[in-house]
């Protein structure tokens, strides 16, 4: 597969994941672009034979999300303590109920979700992938990770309200 | 991956559909334009590979060059005989320097 299929097939899928992490469509640009720009770099070097491409480009998103977040937290400390949730600003998620109500909405309630139950709901829609793989992923159990889905999902019907689903 | 479809959230069959189709990447600012970089960027440097042999082909060529000069065998004694200066410094051709023209009448 050439870098332009590649981009192609994934782009839409890498940034909703960015997306459904950071909320804000600024941080979620710069860290496509910062995601894309490290799969160019490597995909020389790739070897399908060792790992599946799915698996080897989520790792990449996912270590520069994270890489992002440490580099906020350690930001926070030396400035006002900031916490993760400082991302999900009001402005960002206002400007984009400017640009379509229903993504909107569904932002604002992943926003008031904590950090890890909105990572598992991103992985688990946006990447596609199943409970075992999160588990791998985050170090929790397997059945820990349906719990905190499962416990999410209920957060997020509650606050969308059953007439937006 | 792809395994899971609404048996998992039966109880939330709305939702769970809602997440899944829910798509972002229109509203990104920097799709089109980091795919025109990229591509950019890829292209050249595709460019720049196909000229990377010429860089060991010369170090190569240069190394030959040095090797050769190194071994060339030196002379063997006959013909560091015929070059050799003769002992008055004059050869044999009857000349002896400046001297032989002024004497000549012309000057």
């Amino acid at each position: 597969m050439s870098f332009e299929e590649l981009y192609d097939k994934y782009f839409a899928r890498i940034y909703n994941y960015l997306r459904y992490r950071l909320i804000a469509r600024d941080a979620a640009d710069d860290l496509a672009e910062a995601v894309f720009e490290k799969v160019l770099d490597k995909y020389g070097t790739f070897d399908p034979g060792r790992h599946g491409l799915e698996p080897w480009l989520f790792a990449i998103a996912r270590n520069t999300l994270n890489d992002y977040f440490r580099r906020k937290k350690v930001r926070g400390w030396l400035t006002l303590g900031g916490r993760e949730e400082s991302l999900v600003s009001p402005e960002s998620v206002e400007g984009a109920a400017q640009r379509s109500e229903e993504n909107a909405l569904l932002l604002a309630a992943l926003a008031r979700l904590p950090e890890q139950e909105r990572d598992l709901i991103a992985m688990k829609f946006t990447l596609e992938m199943n409970n075992r793989e999160i588990a791998a992923e985050t170090g929790l159990g397997e059945s820990n990770v349906g719990v905190i889905l499962f416990r999410a999902m209920k957060k997020l019907r509650e606050i969308l309200g059953p007439e937006s689903l | 991956m792809k395994e899971n479809k609404d048996g998992e959230f039966g109880e939330f069959p709305g939702l769970a559909e809602r997440l899944r189709r829910a798509d972002f990447s229109g509203e990104s600012r920097v799709k089109d334009l980091l795919k025109e970089r990229l591509l950019a960027k890829a292209e050249k440097r595709g460019r720049r590979a196909a000229y990377l042999w010429l860089v060991p082909a010369s170090a190569l060529a240069a190394a030959l060059f040095m090797m050769d000069l190194k071994h060339r065998p030196a002379p063997g004694p006959s013909q560091a005989a015929s070059y050799a200066l003769p002992s008055d410094g004059y050869a044999e051709c009857g000349r002896r320097g400046l001297a032989d023209y002024t004497e000549e009448g012309r000057f």
